[in-house]
């Protein structure tokens, strides 16, 4: 197959989620960005089409950084960044539909400010009473079954478990329950937080992954433009594997030559 | 008319006008979008020329910041 036949299969391979339809498998956040010049040519390397951001007050007094102007024309998700209730989520979620007019929503419900894991108790009772209005939640989650098969069930368009703790660059806490969660969940599954390089984004891809969210690990590297540019590509080799198919593994040599010689 | 005493974005401010519309010329961005939530309910922007203000109001002028 050519270049050129690839890169259409891939064109081709669009990922659906909700009412919305995406041919990158890599969505951007748009936080710790040096500047918003590196912050535009890191998304636009990035080649992501969904970018989430956050809310914050309106203080006038502060710099005039504008981080919808690096955005550009993406499609914006917004999230609950910096709430640890429901209560707290649900009103978050209705000032992003007003502000950005737009009803996607990333429901995201921290344990604590300094533990930044997912509150599933209070992520739970969002997700319950936000999936009976019209917002199509991306749900920040734990790796626990029984919590994504709920979260499914709500009608949440896409769950996203945590490969580690937010920020940390570590990868993958333990990638057997991701796997097994893919083999379980058949609602969109993103891995969110933790990613650090992109090999741990295409190792969840070929496991079957829809996408992958990063933001610290783009936004934080020495160059977040070719750090963008990587996980793109690595998104994209693990997609393309995933549709490949692996061979079975095996515990035993299996030779791809003769075994004997010149016979 | 007296001054009125709202909170807005968790700070006491005096305010001349009970008209949201003039809290929103001097207060809220002007190159990007916000949202303005009172006393917990949010005011849609084709409300703001209607709305008044009273006294110790809370007042919220939110936008948009990085995140992930």
């Amino acid at each position: 197959m050519t270049e050129s036949k690839l890169s259409q299969q891939l064109a081709a391979d669009s990922l659906e989620i909700g009412t919305q339809v995406y041919s990158s498998r890599l969505i951007v956040g748009t936080g710790k960005y040096p500047s918003e010049d590196i912050a535009e040519k890191a998304i636009n390397f990035s080649g992501a089409e969904l970018v989430t951001l956050a809310l914050k007050r309106f203080d006038k007094g502060e710099s005039s950084e504008n981080i919808l102007r690096p955005i550009g024309n993406k499609n914006l998700l917004p999230n609950t960044a910096g709430v640890l209730t429901a209560d707290e989520a649900i009103r978050s979620a209705h000032i992003s539909k007003e502000l950005f007019k737009t009803n996607l929503l990333k429901l995201e419900i921290i344990s604590s400010a300094a533990n930044l894991d997912p509150n599933m108790e209070e992520t739970l009772k969002a997700a319950r009473s936000l999936s009976k209005e019209d917002f199509e939640i991306y749900v920040y989650c734990d790796r626990d079954i029984d919590n994504c098969k709920k979260l499914e069930d709500m009608g949440c368009v896409a769950i996203m478990p945590l490969g580690s703790s937010i920020g940390s660059g570590r990868g993958f806490d333990n990638l057997i329950d991701l796997e097994k969660l893919r083999s379980q969940i058949s609602q969109v599954l993103i891995v969110d937080a933790g990613l650090g390089v992109p090999s741990e984004a295409s190792t969840v891809m070929e496991m079957g992954y829809d996408a992958v969210l990063v933001n610290s690990a783009i936004a934080q590297a020495k160059d977040p433009t070719r750090m963008a540019e990587s996980f793109k590509k690595g998104v994209e080799a693990g997609r393309l594997a995933y549709l490949a198919g692996r061979i079975p593994v095996s515990d035993k040599a299996k030779a791809s030559s003769p075994t004997s010689f010149l016979k | 008319m007296s001054k009125l005493q709202i909170n807005l974005n968790g700070e006491v401010v005096e305010l001349n006008s009970n008209n949201l519309s003039d809290l929103v010329v001097h207060k809220a961005p002007k190159d990007r979008p916000f949202a303005i939530e009172i006393n917990g309910i949010i005011v849609p922007s084709s409300d703001f020329d209607n709305f008044k203000l009273t006294n110790n109001d809370r007042i919220e002028i939110i936008t948009a910041v990085g995140g992930g």
